[in-house]
Formats: structure tokens, sequence, C-alpha cells
């Protein structure tokens, strides 16, 4: 039995040792050019921008959402859209984007609905997408983890750590990133223009993609959600900053299929004084205007919320 | 809790050190630790269920002492077939009321008649078909003096539970199970080190794999009237590896943790695609139920209809096929394939090949051309029956079958997932060298232990790879729901 347990501690310390060196020693070559590695680029606009600013926020419907140029153009403001993907989670999103928060500056933020859900949690604390994100890109990340994020995060870690060392790895240096023109990977790093909205989409045509799922009447709202927007709320104004909700743009048929919880987010924001600046269903688009997914807006639905938006924020920005 | 998940892993590690650190001084401890492991494990699932197991595994306890003590033959009789009667309806009852409610309905209807019957709300309970069919196995062979009853009930609780193989087999006899329970088991290096293997080889199998094919089978066979003639043959050949994989990866999941706390548990698959004919295939596939069935239904049969010659034996195997078909669940698919394997033993009945063993000789390194197309002809005729087993209904299989043979048979598949053909072709060559061992991963010719190493670690890092960390995207085993 001795040599049987120390047979298998020696079989799992080797794996544990090969596990550690591609975490930290083997690169991620995939992620060079991935819709991820955009973070830091998006940081580097941050930086650049004079306050007051305006700094859209959220997961990628606020990406696939904003045509910048028009805020712009009505508010005569720099404008950012830090928008990736919600699998990096509400908590990182919101944590990256504070260091950037200065005097007068609007933050505009808008939460997909999955967000608020109990049954959700990765969309709060992260996804697997937030582990290259956070070993391989943007290792400072790491310090805006908490306990629970950690320990979501965990699982991911053997998978992540172990297909570094796949074929599709190794070989992506081989790949070409950007060719000069006909570039059409929107889900990748150069799938943004300078103020940070995804845009080589706006050219391409929609594609079919099945709405979101009926509600069954049990969907609760995750607490941590809203106390941690309150706790974000408290960060912003100290800073002398403002911080503006907005709903985020949602397909019609997907819209009446979780009027249900939308109902219930709304209600939820009100009570805690975070009311959106306006009803939900103002952001409700037919089908025409999406281009793979619910919450992912075409050109022209990208200029008709855009234009929605500038609307909105009249009640808030004075001209 | 299944066999390729993080809770199972926690619980056997657990289980284990109890099993051969605290209780291995003592057999009826060690029996009770065994016993109670399997009723967590089984409660995992759903722990309302468990009442029905404690309760049936009670009443074929007490039939197993009845029986045995019974001095009067017709007495004896009353008991044994009380205890088929307690079986077989149980698993009607779960597995084919409501089939057989909707199938009279459908047939009424048929002639205009409106049979007012509903269909009841039944929730299956996991492994049932297995539990029931290792306490048949006590019952009759009490009945037939093969086995005494015995009184431990703690070793019987056990064998009824016994949670390696309490969800999909393999199905053991109370004759092999039951003599295990009852005497010291002792720890061999060997044997742990080996469970060890096999166990890896079982994940490789299910998850790399098994789960791969998964994802293009599952769209294939849902969606067969978008694809093309080529696609869906190879659909049909993808679901036939799967099938294989998932269940012989499971098996030996079973089998090697059976095998680390001792135990010697009955061998379910031996390389069933090198099989020449149908019949080997079926000595080769699912052995555990097939012998089950050949030992209570087949030989029973074949002594009765032993007048009626070739036809007799026709008759039973086919009997006996059709009732594996239907072991599987209730729906009309599962009793045609039965049927059409019962229909592929006609014509090895009629030339009297059905017991010619043609084994190839292990050492050869490549099959000869007569062996090689015999091997791909049952191959096929197992995936075209793959095909009636897989599919909703029987009108979908036809369809699916037509859809292969039409004119787009020639055009590219356009399926998806390129890497499954050449993943296939290693697997079944290595499969092929390895067809002499116990499972593939018998690898102790290879002298350097480093490279041993080598190839133990990089299967774990493959599964690692392959397995989704998202516990929503990991597929159920697919004989789980049997």
């Amino acid at each position: 039995m001795k040599k049987f347990l120390l047979k298998i501690f020696a079989f799992f310390f080797s794996v544990l040792i090969l596990f550690l060196i591609c975490l930290f020693f083997v690169p991620d070559i995939r992620s060079e050019n991935s819709l991820l590695a955009a973070l830091p680029d998006k940081h580097a606009l941050l930086a650049k921008a004079i306050s007051p600013k305006i700094i859209l926020v959220g997961g990628s419907n606020v990406s696939f959402g904003f045509n910048s140029q028009k805020i712009i153009d009505a508010y005569n403001m720099p404008v950012i859209n830090t928008g990736i993907t919600i699998s990096l989670g509400l908590k990182f999103i919101l944590d990256d984007v504070k260091p950037y928060i200065n005097k007068g500056d609007i933050v505009v933020l808008s939460v997909d609905y999955e967000c608020y859900k109990k049954s959700e949690i990765s969309s709060f604390d992260g996804k697997e997408e937030l582990v290259p994100l956070l070993f391989d890109i943007f290792p400072k990340g790491r310090n805006y983890l908490d306990f629970d994020q950690k320990i979501h995060l965990l699982h991911y870690l053997p998978n992540y750590s172990f297909s570094k060392l796949t074929v599709k790895n190794l070989f992506s240096k081989f790949q070409s990133v950007k060719p000069k023109s006909g570039y059409d990977d929107f889900y990748g790093r150069y799938s943004f223009n300078k103020y940070g909205d995804a845009y080589i989409h706006w050219t391409l045509p929609s594609i079919t993609f099945s709405p979101e799922e009926k509600c069954n009447g049990n969907e609760q709202i995750n607490p941590d959600v809203t106390n941690f927007l309150t706790d974000f709320r408290k960060y912003v104004t100290a800073k002398n900053a403002t911080l503006v909700m907005i709903p985020p743009p949602l397909e019609a048929t997907s819209f009446e299929n979780q009027e249900f919880f939308i109902k219930k987010v709304a209600l939820e924001l009100k009570k805690i004084d975070l009311p959106l600046v306006s009803g939900a269903s103002r952001y409700e688009f037919a089908d025409k205007y999406f281009f793979n997914n619910p919450y992912h807006l075409n050109k022209s639905g990208v200029d008709k919320h855009t234009d929605i938006v500038i609307a909105d924020l009249s009640k808030i920005i004075r001209h | 809790m299944i066999f390729n998940s993080l809770p199972f892993f926690i619980f056997f590690t657990i289980f284990f050190i109890l099993y051969w650190f605290v209780f291995n001084k003592n057999l009826k401890l060690q029996n009770c630790l065994l016993l109670i492991g399997s009723y967590i494990f089984y409660s995992w699932w759903d722990w309302r269920l468990l009442p029905l197991l404690i309760g049936y595994t009670s009443i074929n306890y007490l039939l197993g002492y009845y029986i045995d003590k019974a001095t009067k033959p017709q007495t004896k009789r009353f008991f044994v077939f009380l205890g088929c009667f307690t079986g077989i309806g149980l698993l009607f009852y779960f597995k084919y009321v409501n089939f057989f409610i909707t199938s009279l309905a459908s047939a009424f209807a048929k002639f205009n008649i409106s049979l007012n019957i509903h269909t009841m709300n039944i929730i299956l309970p996991l492994g049932i078909s297995f539990y029931t069919f290792r306490t048949l196995s006590y019952i009759i062979d009490i009945k037939n003096k093969k086995l005494k009853p015995t009184s431990n009930w703690v070793a019987f609780f056990s064998f009824v539970a016994f949670f390696p193989c309490l969800l999909s087999g393999p199905i053991d006899k109370a004759k092999t199970l039951m003599p295990q329970l009852e005497r010291n088991r002792e720890f061999k290096y060997d044997e742990a080190a080996d469970a060890l293997r096999q166990i890896l080889w079982g994940l490789f199998k299910k998850i790399v794999i098994a789960d791969s094919l998964a994802e293009v089978t599952d769209n294939i066979f849902s969606n067969y009237q978008h694809f093309r003639g080529s696609g869906l043959l190879l659909g049909a050949f993808y679901y036939s590896i799967q099938m294989y994989t998932d269940f012989s990866g499971y098996s030996d999941m079973a089998i090697g943790v059976g095998r680390l706390l001792g135990f010697d548990v009955t061998r379910n698959f031996n390389y069933p695609f090198f099989a020449q004919n149908v019949a080997e295939f079926w000595r080769r596939w699912h052995m555990s139920l097939t012998s089950w069935l050949t030992d209570y239904v087949f030989t029973p049969l074949s002594i009765a209809f032993r007048n009626y010659g070739k036809f007799g034996l026709i008759m039973a195997i086919i009997i006996n096929l059709t009732l594996i078909g239907i072991w599987h669940g209730a729906n009309w698919t599962f009793a045609v394939f039965g049927l059409l394997h019962g229909c592929y033993f006609i014509p090895l009945i009629l030339k009297g090949t059905i017991n010619k063993k043609k084994k190839i000789d292990p050492n050869k390194s490549m099959p000869t051309l007569i062996e090689f197309l015999n091997m791909l002809k049952t191959f096929t005729l197992v995936t075209f029956a793959l095909v009636i087993f897989r599919s909703d209904s029987v009108s979908n299989a036809f369809g699916f079958i037509k859809g292969i043979f039409s004119k787009s048979l020639l055009m590219p598949p356009g399926i998806g997932k390129p890497i499954c053909i050449p993943l296939i072709i290693v697997f079944l060559i290595i499969e092929w060298i390895q067809r002499d061992k116990r499972h593939v991963l018998q690898i102790q010719n290879i002298k350097y232990t480093g490279m041993r190493w080598g190839i133990y670690i990089l299967l774990l890092i493959t599964i690692i790879i392959v397995y989704p960390p998202d516990v929503q995207k990991n597929k159920a085993f697919i004989y789980v729901k049997f």
C-alpha cells in the first residue's frame, strides 16, 4: 500500500509541476491577438483621454452597441467604449475601470440582464475567459480578485494551463494576424475602432441566432450584484463623477421572454436608488437591428441605440 | 455523482482511505462501509429513490431465504415466481407502463376507437435495470441450487447496491460477486496499479473520444433532414464509435473502481469491433448482459424449442435479442434494434457457423483481407442497427437511412470536426495492437518507466484539456439513462 500511495503521489506531483510550468512559463500565443488582448488597448485609450470624459462600461452589449463618434459630436466630450465581454464578470469589469474614473467623468453602465441572476454567478465572478486575461495579458488584474472570484476561477486553471500545450496555441504564431484589407474577425483584438467600439461587423451581414429563453418565474436576483453596484456608485460619487445606468439593448423576442425578470431588475434597482435612466422597453429593438445574438446590434441598430442613449444622457449632461 | 466528476473523486478518495486504512481489519465493518458508501453514492442523484432500492433488496433477501427453506416444490415455485414478478413488475411499472399505455391507445386509435387513458407521471429510478437483474440472478440461482442464500444481510445489501456497478453495470451475477463480499479482501499493489490504468483509459475514451463525437452526432441525429448522405453515413459511423467508447469507457471505470476495492468485476467488452461476425460481436459487446440473458433466457428457451431444430434456435435467439433491445427502454426503436440483430443471426444458424470461433491470432500484426472484410461487414451491420437504436422513432430511423442512400452520398460530408477521423483511426489501431490485453493501457512491455509515465501523463493532460470546466457542458453517460 505504501508503494502504491507513494507512486500516486509522485504521479500527481509530476502533473502538478507540469501544470505550474505551463501556467506561468509557457506563453499563451493564442491570446496575443484575441478579443481579450483589446483590454490593454482600451486601458491606453482611457489613460490618454482628458477628463471630463464619458466612459461606456459593460460587456459585449456595450462594445457592440455604440457609435461613439455620434456621442462626441453631441456632447463634445471624449468617449471611450470599454466593453469587451461579460464573460470577464461584472466585478472585474467594474474594478478594472475604477482607476480611470476622474472628477467630472460620466460613467455610463449597461449591465446584461443575466448578470443579475442568482443562477448565473459566472457572469458576476467571471467565466473561463478571465483566466487567460489574468495570466497572460493583464497579470495586474489578479489584484482585483476577491476570495470568491479566486475560488470560482480555480477550476478553470488546469484546463487553461495545459491547453497552452496544444498545437492550436503553439502554432498560432504562424497565423496571419491582421491583413491589410478584408479583416473580418469581429471577435478579435483589432475589431475595435479608435474609441473602443466594435466596428468590423458594421459592414457584415447579420447571422441567424436564437433568442433568450423564456423565464420560468423562479429567477432570483443576486443580492451580491446589487450590493456591488451600490458600492460602485459610492466610489464614482466619491471621485466627483456621475454614474448613469442604462438598460442593455435587447432583441424583441428575447425581451418578451425575459420580461418577468427585466421588471424585477428595474424594481430592485429603484429600491436601492440606482434607477435606470429610462424604462427598459425603450431599449427593446426589432430583430432586424441585431447582428449575431440578442445583445449585439448591427450598424443600423448601433446608430438607433446611440441616438436613444444621447437623448437619455441629455437629462444628465448639460450642454 | 458520475465517475468523471470532482465530487466522485473526493468521495472515492475518502472512501478508499476509510476502506483500506480504518475498516480493513473487520470484513463486516468493511462491508458496512461499502453499503453506506453505495447508498450515499445513489442518494447523491436523488435520495427519494433510496427507499425503493432498500425495500426491493429486503424483499429479495427474504425470498432467497424462503426459497431455500421451502420443502414443497410448489411453495418454492411460488417464492421464485414472487421474486421474478416483483423484479420484472418493478421494471415494467417504472420503465414500460407509459409506453404500454401510449402504444395501446395508438393501436386502438387506428380503428377509430378512442381510449380515455392517460400516461402516469413516473420518475425512472436510476440503475433499476441493473439492480433488478442482479437480484433476479440471486433468486434464480438459489432455485437452481447454484447458490446458497446468504445469511449475511450486509453482504447481500452491498451486492445489490454495489456502487461501482450500480448505475450502468457491468451486471455481476450473484454467484460471482456474492462470494467476493463474503471473504476477506486484501490490497494487491499490481491489481490496484492496473485498476488505475484502466480507469485512466476509460476516462480517455469517454471524455476525449465519446464526448467529442457526441457534439457531432447529437446535431446529426436531431437534424438529419439537413445533412447530406455522406454526412449521415459518417454520423452513423461516428455514433457506433461514440456508443462503444462511452459505454466501454464507463465499464472500464466501474471495473477499475471495483478492482481498487479488491473486487474482480465481470468484464463487459472485449474489442467488439474486431468481431468476425455478429454472433462473435455479441460475445464481445455488453458481455455481462449477454451472459445474463444467455443463462436465464436463451438457455431455457433453446431447451424448450429443442424439438424444432434450427427454427427453434432462431426463435430462441430472436426472442433473446429482442429482449436485449427492449431492456434498454420503452421505445419501438430498441425493440427493432434487438429484432434486427436477431435476424442477423439467421444466416449464421443456417450455415452452422454460429458457434465457430474465429479468433484472430493475437501475434498477427495485420488481419488478412478476408478477416478485415468480415470485421468491416460486422461493423457495418452493427452501425446500421445502431442508427435505429439512436433515433427518436422508427420512422426517423428510416428517414435517416433513406437519407444516407441519396444522391448526396458522394458529396463531401460537411459535418465539421474533421479531427474526429484521425482520432478514431489512431484509437482503433491502438485497440488492435492491444487486443489480447484486458485493457489498452496494459503496457508493461514498455521497459522504460519514464516512457510509460509519459504516456499516462499525456493521456491525463489530454483529458484535462478536452474536459469542459463548466459542469453544464459535461455529457452524461449514455447507459445511465437505461
